[in-house]
């Protein structure tokens, strides 16, 4: 989708404003939000899949993205996803925000649940991660290969940043197959597809005005995102 | 705007709520009433950003880079097998790749569709990572950018940007600054920057 997210190369947006010694979480609810988020994405029952949550943030608007701070989009995919499931109605989370509810109970995190321990060794990495997929069919490209990253202009999850969009570039290397993205978002499964990051030189994105025409940009790509140049 | 608006509940007129920390609060005691997530869970989630995972995690592998090359060499060429050997595959860090600055490259990372980034080697992002200025700016004029952040590259260095927007999460091995030649890996991994393993400043001894 050609959403309010893929603003690589856009204008307008400012200078980079970097906080000196930022907080973890500039308020308390920041980390609720992750938390519940986290906890949310670990459950049998409300598990969803990054792409999910990617491509609920991806519809939300271009006004409403860049009128909310990073974990307010969190908010809005979440609710979004619990109400598509037929989890929760945002309006019972409204009406029960109105009547300024109780902060939640203090506990012991990990030392008292085995699901919270669970998700700490996750996020941690105790636990490495499984084996590779398996396309079941070999690469199409190789290191070197000249590409065209293709015009999609499909409404489905992509992640394929508008600017590299028919755009030429060099395979700088195959990185192995990854659940494709947009089958995640639809369906919640995972389809194989090889992935590559493609180079892209400064003057091919930019033109005149690159900064510099042999600096480069890499991006991964899926296999079908591309075609043969 | 006009009265159809104020009526108009979609989700392109989606405003944050007004009390985010109410709002936050009634989420969470109603998922928690529901069976569905547990207070437990969400207090060791933010222990763990706040106290475990952080820039030092990723600062140690850098540190052990500079001063050891056998691991080094392994490092940069299968970053993914050491960071799972070493048991620290673990939040948006399950593929990696490390890539190395030098005299004649230099490496900064992006995510321009969102925010990826390897959370269990570096910690969360920082704001600014997240936000449009960065995100916007750094793949078309990253020389601008990073000079912005006191980081001046000559013409004779190539830039690369990585635009991180799938599977792959990247660390930027920075340079190790002369005069350290004396310093403990210990010793090192403190002077290594978050920004320095982004790819948006040196490290400076």
């Amino acid at each position: 989708v050609n959403g309010p997210h893929d603003v690589g190369g856009l204008h307008g947006f400012g200078t980079v404003d970097a906080e000196p010694n930022e907080p973890v979480f500039h308020a308390e609810w920041e980390g609720r939000m992750l938390g519940i988020a986290s906890a949310l994405e670990l459950n049998e029952t409300t598990g969803y899949t990054g792409d999910e949550f990617r491509y609920a943030i991806e519809r939300m608007g271009h006004l409403a993205y860049h009128g909310s701070s990073y974990y307010q989009r969190w908010l809005y995919a979440i609710e979004r996803i619990l109400a598509e499931k037929g989890l929760l109605d945002p309006a019972e989370v409204q009406a029960r925000a109105a009547g300024d509810p109780a902060r939640p109970p203090v506990t012991n995190g990990a030392d008292d649940s085995e699901t919270a321990q669970l998700l700490v060794d996750l996020l941690k990495g105790t636990y490495p991660p499984g084996p590779p997929l398996d396309p079941g069919v070999p690469p199409r490209f190789a290191a070197g290969d000249a590409v065209r990253a293709r015009n999609l202009q499909t409404r489905q999850h992509l992640r394929l940043p508008g600017y590299a969009k028919n755009h030429r570039g060099t395979i700088a290397s195959h990185r192995g197959a990854f659940a494709h993205p947009e089958w995640r978002a639809r369906h919640g499964e995972d389809r194989p597809v090889h992935q590559y990051t493609v180079r892209f030189e400064a003057g091919e994105l930019w033109g005149e005005h690159a900064e510099k025409a042999r600096d480069a940009v890499y991006i991964d790509l899926f296999e079908d995102y591309l075609e043969r140049a | 705007m006009s009265h159809d608006h104020d009526h108009d509940h979609g989700h392109h007129h989606w405003h944050p709520p007004s009390d985010m920390d109410a709002h936050v609060r009634a989420l969470e005691s109603l998922l928690v009433e529901r069976g569905l997530i547990e207070h437990e869970t969400i207090d060791a989630v933010v222990d763990t950003f706040e106290n475990d995972l952080g820039p030092m995690v990723g600062a140690r592998l850098v540190a052990r880079a500079w001063t050891d090359p056998e691991f080094k060499a392994r490092f940069i060429g299968d970053t993914t097998a050491v960071v799972r050997e070493l048991r620290m595959a673990g939040a948006e860090a399950q593929n990696m790749v490390a890539l190395e600055n030098t005299d004649e490259v230099h490496n900064v990372v992006v995510c321009t569709l969102c925010s990826c980034y390897p959370w269990a080697l570096l910690g969360l992002p920082p704001v600014w990572y997240k936000a449009p200025a960065y995100r916007s700016r750094v793949v078309s004029e990253p020389r601008t950018v990073l000079a912005e952040f006191g980081l001046e590259l000559g013409e004779d260095v190539e830039v690369r940007v990585w635009d991180s927007s799938a599977d792959m999460r990247y660390i930027v091995v920075p340079q190790r600054p002369a005069g350290t030649e004396h310093m403990t890996e210990e010793e090192l991994a403190a002077i290594i920057s978050r920004d320095s393993m982004i790819g948006v400043a040196q490290v400076t001894a």
